[in-house]
């Protein structure tokens, strides 16, 4: 992969941070055109009067409730737009170092991976913004302040947010510092604090967003003490070595340990603490559920997506990147394992009899996070640095592999999560949804919504053919092969092989299946009451003609549809962003 | 206004059977011969007409049902109704165009290790080497064919079931799904059509099923699914612990590797003639025992079985003929497809599990159907006990086992779906399933008393009827392999004609002129079955009177595949060649 | 000849198609006048191919007897069932096919079956048709007829072990369907699974016999297994295994001791069904089988090796004989009196089969030849009459039917039906007097009788006499001593069959009328005197066919029958049966022969005339033929009546009653084992291994509500445990550190 200095010379550099400036005009003009209006200024001493279009009476576009929601759909849509033009397999890959001076450091890198994510991250938000669309007018019909609803510049509070969450997460999907991606992250968490207490009408909306603000600001200075001792060890955060300058970066400083002292191996553990909050992992998951069922289900669904992957890219940089296995084993590997399996187990089990569809759906992505961990933790079975390796020297490596799942399973986890969210979105149109009866007997007022649903939830189950399937199925896959090793090159050597001499990280595998056939319990039952119960009073009447909703809805359901029966280009799409990690 | 409705509904029937008979036809007759031909010269009859298409099918008709107002759909019902079994008849009739040599001319008898014929394959994803590859031979023709057979029986028996223009797509779906297990040579594609057919039955039993069809479905749907996803994790294994070929890299599979079962097979062929186990006699036995598991969970084989009851017992007619006709049949079809095949070691090791398994079922499960009061129960334990001989006879070891026990599958695969016609027949006219709640059926209910009688003594094994013929076969190779522990399927055949007499003597016979009924009837007069019933369950008679009395239409084959299968492969295993 | 083999095929596929027709005609035309009238419900139609399979048949047979082949096997069909076996490493071909196979034994028996088949379809006509209870139904008597006739007609035919096995299933499941004709009795359904249940025991022997057989010679053709050099090549111990297995399901089609329980119960059916059972088809299956078995032991590869099997059939059979002999003492049910000499006379037939393979297998051929043919020409003999005697049995019930309908109206309705379900017209204690009311019937019983009693030079006379010399021959010959027991049993026997016989014809027809029903009956149905005087005839005419040398002709494959001599043919036999022979012991044998004659013909008579005999009532006349006897019975009662009531009493009859306790011992058996063991395996499928499944269910619910209960709500709590959290995973990463 050639490396270019960004706004160097040559061609297309331009588009390297072009989603980002896009979204940073877009949050100006957020700012300014809702404000736009009539408002003039005289000519001292003269009766001309100059439109200064500041302040005064808006004018009627201007003042529209909808206006915010185009602005930041447009928006999005171009940095969509520009991310997916310079995503491809010659992804090329661009450093942005601070200045050129000795003490420049490499804070962004642009190349498969960040763009892969940046696609994500633009896409869950498009969604999500789509969706809230019909929000007002829904809300009015459930009898809040309407006055206090219409006025949009709440309306701008609610896009400006989902836009600064775009531009905090994509940062932190290109930055190659530590700092600079702790910055991202604040950047994205704190807008989406507030998106989740955004319903403050609602005691539920305050109560969850205080607490997973609480939370989640402890665990940020829990992860902040540790980049701060990381600091204090290297004397700077970035990853890389910085060739031009000599400066040692992390990743090689912790190669070049021949023993693991204690400082980095503390810092490294709050760091670790820090991003499993971000992934809701055991028993840093507390605080979602709360935040999933106070937040309104769009924001819920983002939660549930675009914050999670955030988590893992950092999980992905520390682990991956920082604590590198050399020979052997990684020295996480094993209480990564174990968090894992209690992570997926106990979002599994807490889900099983959780009557509330949010929670249920909170938990079960607690659950995803599980499976995905436990894939991290495989990644840590093999030293896939060395030349000597049998993994890292075969065609596609365990580590690439294991990679390339986790992104894909980040990917589509948009559709049909979002999906599933969304859906509740929309039923929260005629009410709070906080059990199952506006569930049941979908199938009778709106047979394609709840088809759809059905979709989403067998594809959380991982039930082919569909998205959920092929992410599970590539997670345990990767999991396999870095358990089996090189055992086939000992099958070709015609000697024999054993379940015994897999790697331990086989029963990670066998976990995720049986609790993957676990969680069917609670995603049939869903089906089960959309197809089987009678709807309940009040509930008889087909649903609201949200279209914009619904056209969310509907991409969602086509996305898990396709991406589960052919896959094969996005893939390659997030085997090259692998690649481009390892 | 309602003539007015009348009419447009009428040119709306008209244009919905027109339109999709024309795509139907496209779709099934004129775009398989503008196909690519194969190496063989071959046209591909499978993909579309018999996989996707029935498939698609099912799914726009349903969607188009779900368009129409609910006080129209009556009226949309009979042409959706009718539209399905059009579509089955033309599945039907490709299926036996192949069989008898009209579509291409294909000599099934002969079937060699690995070979298929109507092979295709066509790249799916290609990154991590899933190919779409079909294939046929002597063991899943047959299953084809049966499959192929039943959709419109069902179809027609369960005619007149409520909410038609849901129920008859949906029994297409399900047609295209099970065929798309049947005709899979790559284990991706088998075990995503492997799950594939778990939808439709959820949705047949939780929409036309029983009192307690909910909590069924969910335990059906759940209890077979954890038995698959363990046979996953065993394909998955399977998959990486193949070398990773350079060729295909430089097709483009990341992997290096593919699913496609023939290449493994060749792998499991080449180590068997250089007399080493492939993988290693330990990896081979975990694998076995994983997809053994699903296997026996789908079969089902005790103590895996216990969701067969209480699926049966709620599923509506069509569920159940469907569940035991064709659905437990992939139980032992994967057995052949994938255990005998590429695990020949493991089998020879595990002989006596299958055994000891097979044998359980068969004994346990016919006195258990000795103690069952409920119709329905009784037969589903009977497919339990009969699913017993599947196993015996693969663990005979002998091609006459195998081709027994292939012959039993198809053999039940045509009875059971009989027996539980006649039982729901039972459930919908006389509301009851208890045995002794109605007797004297034979008074009141000739037809159902007739059928009813012939699918039970088919069932015990009578002469002339397709029953016979497989366990006679399988008993042979049976006493050549296990000499006198032959007694315990001798005992369970004295069971079962015990248990099927009992229910007969107190549904058929007793009573009936002394004017004795059911209290479910209310007094009502007890009802004969319906014409489409009758010509279901005769369509099924008919079917096994047929292969009772000319079992060589699909024995030969079963025979050649087991000969080539032994020839092939499992001579070299258990030490033969000489 | 070549012309009758062309169609030989058809006289079972016959009958098998129209048994579908008539049952789809029936259920669909069912009630209408024409199908009442015109096509008799059916009935037309099973005559009609019952007579073409008879004619066809026949037309095989006479091109058959001239010529002296021994046997061929014709029509082979291809390869029915074609498969491989894995042997020492390689894969061998085999295939089952199918083909007729004829020998003297089996045209003999082909001509029994579709002879009395078609006469007891032509019975029906008039026996099931004009019995309103039957109305609407017959369809399914004449289908289920003629696949039992299809049955039994394949089975003769078949050229190997799968196929008889094949068509002998299928007479048991036409058994099965006929006994429980009356299927709203709850008396018949019972009968009806008892008959199966029972012979699928027997069924289940054989099949396991034939899976031995199988892989004894790889073929169960009877040209291959009964090949010289093959029998030579195999095992003589699992040979025998397999013969035993077999002879076991012989023994459950045939109604021996033990398996006999079903027989009497039998007679629920209606009464051709009880003819075409007991005389024509279904018990003489068993007979065929074990004829069947006489080449294994004719081998001499196997001379000596089978000589406890010959002699546990013999003793099968004389066991058998003796009981059921003495069940049908005391009998008073016409039909049981009839099903019990049944069994006592098949017992015969298997005492001298044993005798004969002992023969066979001891290496005396000829007397074996002797022995093989008399049970052969016994099964002949008792086919003939005894299906004669159902059908004049029938024919009494039907008019005793008949006439209490006529009293019960000329009471008129006052009485109503009320008695009409308490009167059996089956029960000889409710008859009597009636050889005047129905000549033709009484001749019939009377010939009938005479024939299963042996009466010199009457049918069974001459098998029967050849059946007892030969036990008592192979009790004489060095080595048999066993045989003994078999022969002193028959020959006791002898002398009860002429009692418990004569016994019934007196209670039926001598003395007056019991009953004022009995009173008024006539013979009048039609159709039902045909089958009657055709076989009165050929019971008669046994002599005849002994004249032929039958005997001989029908052991010896390649022996012809004696059509130009039969006068000599008839003294041969006359001076065989009456005059001692030369060879050695013969006067003991002579003895024995006049013995049995004697106990067989004026014991046993004589005392049953003391006991049931009388004269008719004033005015009534009976056929002179008949008149004598009833005289004669009279006087012999009115000189030597003796009081039998202290025996009647006795312990013993009482047991004879309960039939020996057999079936309460069966009954209880099943009831308190076999249900109770089913119930609790079906217990405990529902709560163990279901329970199990339930168990994880529940499980995992109470799991997750416990779970829950940690998620309090409080965001103190989440901190404290993501503290917690941190902790764990400091100490793990320090652990592996």
């Amino acid at each position: 992969m050639m490396q270019v200095q960004l706004f160097s010379e040559g061609g297309d550099t331009w588009l390297a941070l072009a989603p980002e400036v896009t979204l940073l005009s877009g949050l100006i003009l957020l700012f300014i055109v809702p404000n736009i209006g009539d408002a003039k200024w005289r000519i001292p001493l003269t009766q001309v009067r100059i439109p200064v279009l500041f302040g005064g009476r808006r004018f009627a576009a201007t003042s529209d409730p909808r206006l915010p929601a185009m602005l930041a759909i447009a928006t999005l849509l171009l940095a969509l737009w520009q991310a997916l033009i310079s995503q491809g397999a010659d992804a090329k890959t661009w450093l942005l170092t601070s200045g050129s001076g000795a003490e420049a450091n490499i804070l962004l890198k642009v190349d498969a991976f960040s763009r892969i994510f940046e696609i994500m991250f633009y896409s869950a938000l498009l969604l999500a913004a789509v969706a809230s669309v019909d929000r007002l007018p829904a809300r009015r019909s459930a009898g809040g302040e309407i006055q206090q609803l219409i006025d949009n510049r709440r309306q701008v509070d609610f896009y400006l947010l989902l836009l600064m969450t775009a531009f905090g997460m994509s940062i932190v999907s290109m930055s190659m510092d530590l700092f600079v991606l702790f910055i991202g992250l604040e950047i994205a968490s704190l807008s989406i604090y507030v998106l989740v207490a955004f319903q403050k009408e609602t005691p539920e909306g305050a109560e969850g967003g205080v607490k997973y603000f609480i939370v989640g600001a402890v665990s940020s200075a829990v992860a902040l003490y540790g980049i701060s001792l990381l600091y204090l060890w290297n004397g700077n955060l970035q990853l890389m070595s910085n060739s031009a300058t000599g400066q040692i970066g992390l990743v090689e400083r912790w190669a070049e340990m021949d023993s693991l002292i204690g400082l980095p191996l503390i810092a490294f553990c709050f760091v670790l603490v820090g991003f499993a909050f971000k992934v809701s992992a055991a028993p840093f998951h507390f605080a979602a559920p709360d935040a999933y069922s106070g937040a309104s289900s769009t924001v819920a669904g983002i939660l549930a997506t675009a914050s999670k992957a955030m988590g893992f890219i950092g999980l992905i940089r520390v682990l991956v990147m920082l604590a590198a296995p050399q020979d052997g084993s990684a020295v996480w590997m094993f209480g990564l394992g174990i968090i894992a399996v209690v992570t997926m187990t106990w979002g599994n089990l807490a889900a099983l009899t959780s009557s509330n569809p949010k929670r249920m759906l909170a938990y079960s992505s607690i659950a995803h996070a599980g499976y995905m961990l436990a894939a991290l933790a495989a990644l840590g079975a093999w030293a896939w640095g060395g030349e000597s390796d049998v993994i890292s020297s075969s065609p596609t490596g365990a580590g690439q592999w294991i990679l390339t799942a986790i992104i894909f399973h980040l990917v589509v986890l948009v559709t049909f999560k979002l999906g599933a969210f969304l859906v509740l979105a929309l039923l929260e149109t005629e009410g709070e949804v906080s059990d199952t009866t506006p569930l049941a007997g979908l199938a009778r007022r709106d047979p394609i919504i709840a088809v759809s649903m059905f979709i989403f939830m067998l594809s959380l189950a991982g039930v082919p053919p569909l998205a959920g399937f092929m992410s599970k199925f590539l997670l345990i896959a990767g999991v396999v092969k870095m358990s089996a090793g090189d055992a086939f090159a000992t099958i070709a050597a015609g000697e024999g092989w054993s379940l015994g001499q897999m790697h331990w990280t086989f029963w990670l595998a066998a976990a995720v299946f049986l609790n993957s056939a676990l969680s069917l319990f609670y995603y049939l039952r869903i089906g089960v009451i959309m197809f089987f119960e009678v709807p309940s009073e009040g509930r008889r009447k087909p649903l609201n003609k949200a279209w914009f909703l619904r056209l969310s809805i509907w991409a969602c359901a086509i996305g898990t549809v396709v991406f589960g029966v052919w896959s094969d280009h996005l893939i390659s799409l997030c085997y090259n962003a692998a690649l481009a990690v390892l | 206004m309602a003539d007015n409705t009348n009419m447009t509904m009428r040119d709306r029937e008209f244009a919905l059977v027109a339109g999709l008979l024309a795509i139907s036809a496209v779709l099934m007759y004129v775009f398989p011969s503008i196909a690519v031909e194969n190496s063989a010269g071959q046209i591909d009859w499978i993909t579309l007409p018999l996989v996707a298409f029935p498939i698609i099918a099912g799914a726009v008709l349903m969607a188009f049902a779900s368009m129409q107002p609910y006080r129209l759909k009556d009226r949309i019902g009979q042409p959706i109704k009718l539209i399905s079994v059009v579509f089955a008849l033309m599945m039907l009739g490709i299926s036996s165009g192949l069989l008898f040599g009209w579509l291409e001319s294909i000599d099934w008898d002969i079937s060699r290790y690995n070979r298929y014929e109507l092979e295709f394959e066509y790249s799916w994803m290609q990154t991590i080497g899933v190919s779409w590859h079909v294939g046929l031979d002597g063991l899943s023709f047959s299953m084809v064919w049966l499959t192929t057979v039943l959709i419109p029986i069902v179809m027609i028996t369960t005619w007149e079931e409520k909410m038609g223009w849901y129920h008859h797509p949906l029994i297409l779906m399900m047609g295209g799904a099970l065929i798309g297990v049947f005709v899979a040579l790559d284990f991706f594609m088998f075990y995503v059509f492997w799950e594939l057919t778990l939808i439709p039955m959820f949705f047949l039993i939780l929409k036309w099923g029983g009192e307690d069809r909910r909590y069924a479905a969910q335990k059906f749907f759940i209890y077979t699914f954890t038995g698959s996803v363990v046979m996953l994790l065993g394909i998955v294994t399977l998959y990486f612990l193949q070398p990773s070929s350079q060729a295909l890299i430089d097709q483009g599979v990341l992997t290096g590797r593919t699913f496609d079962m023939t290449q493994m097979a060749i792998g499991a062929q080449e180590s068997a003639n250089a007399d080493i186990a492939w993988l290693g006699i330990n990896m081979q036995k975990a694998l076995f025992l994983m997809f053994l598991l699903g296997f026996l969970v789908k079969l089902p084989a005790v103590p895996f079985h216990t969701w067969l009851p209480d699926a049966h017992v709620q599923a509506p007619t069509a569920g159940s003929m469907l569940l035991a006709g064709v659905m437990l049949k992939m139980g032992g079809y994967g057995l052949f497809r994938v255990c005998t095949t590429l695990f020949p070691e493991a089998l020879l090791e595990y002989q006596w599990l299958l055994l000891t398994i097979g044998m359980v079922s068969l004994v346990y499960g016919s006195f258990v159907c000795l103690g069952q009061t409920n119709l329905k129960r009784l037969v589903a334990f009977s497919s339990v006990s009969h699913m017993g001989i599947i196993l015996l006879g693969i663990a005979t070891m002998e091609p006459l086992g195998f081709a027994g026990a292939i012959f039993m599958m198809f053999a039940h695969g045509i009875i059971s779906p009989l027996l539980f016609a006649v039982a729901g027949a039972f459930k919908h006219h006389y509301h009851t399933l208890e045995i002794g709640s109605m007797r004297g059926m034979a008074k009141h209910s000739p037809w159902l008393a007739t059928f009813m009688m012939f699918g039970w003594m088919a069932s015990l094994g009578l002469p002339l009827l397709a029953g016979f013929v497989a366990e006679i076969t399988v008993l042979i190779a049976f006493w050549k392999a296990f000499g006198w522990w032959v007694i315990l399927p001798g005992v369970t055949l004295i069971v079962t004609a015990a248990y099927y007499l009992w229910s007969m003597q107190k549904t058929i016979f007793e009573g009936g002129d002394d004017g004795e009924m059911p209290e479910s009837l209310g007094g009502a007069p007890a009802p004969d079955i319906s014409l489409w019933e009758v010509s279901g369950m005769m369509l099924l008679a008919m079917l096994t009177v047929l292969f009772g009395v000319l079992p060589w239409i699909f024995f030969d084959m079963m025979t050649g595949y087991a000969y080539g299968l032994f020839d092939g492969i499992l001579l070299n295993v258990i030490g033969g060649g000489a | 000849m070549s012309g009758a083999i062309d169609y030989a095929l058809w006289i079972p596929v016959l009958p098998i198609v129209a048994f579908p027709i008539i049952l789809f005609l029936g259920n669909v035309f069912k009630g209408t006048d024409a199908w009442r009238g015109r096509w008799k419900e059916g009935g037309t139609i099973a005559t009609v191919v019952m007579g073409t399979s008879l004619g066809l048949s026949i037309w095989l047979i006479i091109g058959y007897i001239g010529q002296v082949t021994g046997h061929e096997s014709v029509g082979q069909v291809g390869n029915w069932l074609s498969f491989h076996m894995v042997e020492n490493g390689n894969l061998v071909s085999y295939s089952f096919g199918f083909g007729m196979y004829l020998d003297h034994v089996s045209v003999m028996l082909l001509f029994v079956a579709s002879f009395l088949c078609f006469l007891i379809a032509i019975f029906s006509l008039g026996y099931m048709n004009s019995d309103p209870v039957n109305l609407d139904r017959n369809h399914r008597f004449y289908a289920e007829f003629l696949l039992f006739c299809a049955g039994m007609l394949g089975m003769v035919l078949a050229d190997n072990f799968l196929w008889l096995f094949i068509f002998w299933e299928i007479m048991g499941l036409c058994s099965y369907l006929l006994i429980g004709f009356y299927y709203e009795r709850p008396s018949a359904s019972y009968a009806a699974k008892k008959a199966f249940l029972t012979t699928r025991v027997g069924d289940v022997f054989l099949l396991i016999g034939l899976l031995i057989l199988w892989n004894l010679f790889g073929s169960l053709d009877f040209s291959v297994v009964w090949a010289e050099d093959n029998i030579a090549a195999v095992d003589a111990g699992t040979l025998k295994i397999a013969l035993f297995m077999m002879f076991v399901g012989a023994v459950g089609k045939s109604a021996q001791f033990p398996l006999h329980v079903w027989l009497p119960d039998a007679m629920e059916g209606p009464t051709p069904v009880s003819a075409l059972i007991h005389a024509a088809t279904m018990v003489n299956a068993g007979l065929y089988l074990v004829a069947r078995m006489y080449p294994f032991f004719a081998s001499p590869a196997m001379s000596g090796e089978f000589t406890d099997l010959a002699i546990l059939i013999a003793w099968i059979g004389g066991i058998t004989a003796f009981m059921a002999a003495l069940i049908a003492f005391v009998q008073k049910d016409i039909k049981k009196v009839l099903a019990y000499s049944t069994m006592s006379q098949l017992a015969y037939i298997f005492t001298g089969l044993g005798a004969a393979l002992w023969f066979a297998n001891t290496g005396h051929e000829e007397i074996a030849l002797l022995a093989f043919g008399a049970s052969m020409f016994h099964l002949f003999n008792h086919a003939m009459a005894k299906g004669m005697l159902f059908m004049a049995s029938g024919s009494v019930i039907h008019e005793m039917h008949h006439a209490h309908h006529e009293v019960a109206h000329h009471d008129g309705e006052h009485e109503g039906h009320g008695d009409n379900d308490h009167f059996d017209a089956q029960d000889m204690s409710n008859m009597g007097g009636l050889a005047s009311k129905m000549p033709i019937t009484a001749t019939a019983m009377a010939v009938g009788s005479a024939s299963i009693i042996g009466i010199p030079l009457i049918g069974g006379f001459w098998s029967k006499e050849g059946i007892v010399g030969a036990a008592w021959k192979a009790c004489l010959t060095p080595g048999g001593a066993w045989m003994l027991g078999p022969a002193l049993l028959v020959l006791i026997t002898a002398g009860m069959t002429g009692f418990y016989m004569s016994r019934m014809w007196f209670m039926t027809f001598a003395g007056k009328p019991k009953t004022p029903v009995a009173n008024g009956v006539v013979e009048q149905t039609p159709f039902i005197p045909i089958p009657l005087v055709t076989l009165t005839v050929m019971t008669l005419g046994g002599i005849v066919f002994a004249g032929f040398e039958f005997v001989h002709w029908v052991a010896d494959g390649h022996a012809e029958m004696h059509f130009s001599h039969v006068l000599s043919g008839i003294g041969a036999e006359m001076s065989h049966a009456f005059l001692p022979s030369g060879e050695e012991n013969g006067g003991l044998i002579y003895l024995v022969t006049m013995l049995t004659i004697v106990i067989s013909t004026i014991v046993g008579p004589g005392t049953a005339m003391a006991l049931y005999g009388g004269r008719l009532q004033k005015g009534e006349k009976a056929k002179p033929w008949l008149a004598w006897l009833v005289s004669l019975s009279a006087r012999v009662r009115k000189n030597n009546h003796f009081d039998n009531s202290t025996w009647a009493n006795s312990g013993l009859a009482e047991s004879l009653h309960q039939r020996l306790h057999f079936d309460a011992w069966y009954d209880s058996a099943m009831l308190k084992i076999v249900v109770p063991f089913a119930n609790a395996c079906a217990w405990f499928d529902q709560h163990i291994i279901d329970g199990a499944i339930k168990g994880i269910e529940y499980g995992s619910q109470e799991g997750s509500s416990v779970i829950r209960r940690l998620t309090t709500g409080s965001g103190r709590d989440y901190i404290m445990m993501a503290a917690l959290g941190t902790l764990a995973i400091f100490l793990l990463i320090w652990g592996v550190a």
